[in-house]
């Protein structure tokens, strides 16, 4: 009897490290990023995309060939089409807003217009 | 034990499926369902409409469900069903108000303008945008 | 059902996300975790003017930076299912235990049929509406 309730609670116990283990890990999986570029937006408006070298779980990057996207100096948040090269840069995780890959991303007309 | 966990959310808990009014930091004015909560105050709206108020008018959005991220909720609070009809305020089409509110909001950029080119002249900068954004 | 296991519920279906920074993203929801972080997949994002326009064949995005999200209306429904079978299940398991199920609402609340009509699909119900878009 109590042998099977220990069997029961480690049983259960597992489980729950499974449950932690897969809440633990992140969703996103950076290695498939790992040396082509990436486009980074950050907290306060900078934007900058280089070839992914290096993360940690934290979301720390290392770049390289970075450039960042300058912005209007009256709007932080618009782009101007100014950029100015960066090299080698550490990008602090916590400061990371948005990560998406460069391949296939480009501006395009107003998709909703046409349903207006 | 319960009620000790849940202190923080224990009034958010009472308007559960009431018809809430919630203003977020942005300004914007949502009115719909209150479905859900957690322990961040984060929100699910049902059936809800974003209501812009220009002045004594106002107009609604039709806008569905809403998960609504606790941090930026400025109020909340439960309309009355019976008196929402008797608002001293007139209902206008969306195209109306939202053209009223686009006239609002340059008349407002113009004079942040104005007054950051004043300031700038004296010497002081003040970033418009940025605190023009954050209204609370 | 918790905010989250909405979101959670919302996998694989469109989605408009607006981050605390103006800018929305269009997309359907791929993964998200319990900080609200989430991935997108076909995503459109447009800035916070309403007048540029990007495509992204899928992005990452920090939940400490979202404002809101706006889920399709059919969600909520399924969600009321599984927390309904959910009940079922452990009610035939543990002979009707209240526990933390006490607040789950009847599946019967079936009459959200004067949802707002969206003429223009789902893409429609999404686009982006601000007044401050200037020609």
């Amino acid at each position: 009897m109590a042998s099977g309730d220990s069997e029961k609670r480690k049983a259960n116990n597992q489980m729950q490290d499974q449950k932690e283990k897969k809440r633990k890990e992140s969703i996103l999986d950076l290695s498939k990023y790992l040396e082509k570029t990436i486009r980074v937006k950050f907290a306060g408006g900078r934007e900058a995309s280089g070839i992914l070298k290096g993360y940690d779980p934290l979301l720390n990057l290392v770049l390289d060939n970075t450039i960042e996207y300058l912005r209007d100096p009256d709007d932080p948040y618009k782009l101007a089409e100014d950029t100015r090269e960066l090299g080698l840069v550490v990008c602090r995780g916590t400061s990371v807003v948005l990560i998406c890959p460069m391949d296939g991303m480009e501006s395009i007309p107003n998709p909703f217009i046409s349903q207006d | 034990m319960n009620k000790i966990e849940l202190e923080g959310t224990a009034h958010l808990l009472d308007e559960l499926d009431k018809k809430l009014m919630v203003l977020l930091r942005d300004g914007r004015t949502l009115i719909g369902y209150l479905r859900s909560v957690d322990q961040f105050a984060n929100l699910v709206l049902h059936k809800t409409i974003e209501r812009i108020h220009v002045g004594k008018e106002y107009g609604d959005i039709p806008r569905g469900i809403f998960i609504v991220r606790g941090e930026n909720v400025v109020l909340l609070g439960e309309i009355d069903i019976d008196r929402e009809d008797k608002l001293p305020l007139t209902e206008i089409s969306v195209d109306d108000v939202l053209d009223a509110q686009r006239k609002e909001q340059e008349l407002h950029i113009e004079k942040q303008r104005l007054i950051s080119k004043a300031l700038k002249e004296r010497g002081l900068q003040m970033n418009a945008d940025l605190v023009q954004d954050d209204l609370y | 059902m918790l905010p989250l296991s909405l979101l959670r519920t919302a996998q694989n279906h469109p989605m408009l996300v607006e981050l605390k920074n103006g800018e929305t993203y269009n997309g359907h929801l791929v993964s998200c975790d319990n900080w609200m972080n989430i991935n997108l997949r076909e995503v459109i994002c447009t800035s916070r003017d309403g007048d540029k326009f990007w495509r992204m064949p899928e992005c990452y995005i920090r939940g400490s930076t979202i404002k809101y999200l706006r889920i399709p209306d059919e969600v909520i429904d399924m969600v009321k299912e599984e927390t309904v079978t959910k009940n079922k299940q452990s009610r035939d398991q543990k002979g009707g235990r209240g526990g933390q199920n006490q607040r789950n609402r009847p599946a019967a609340r079936g009459n959200f049929g004067g949802r707002a009509n969206k003429p223009g699909g789902q893409q429609k119900l999404f686009q982006k509406n601000k007044p401050t878009k200037l020609a």
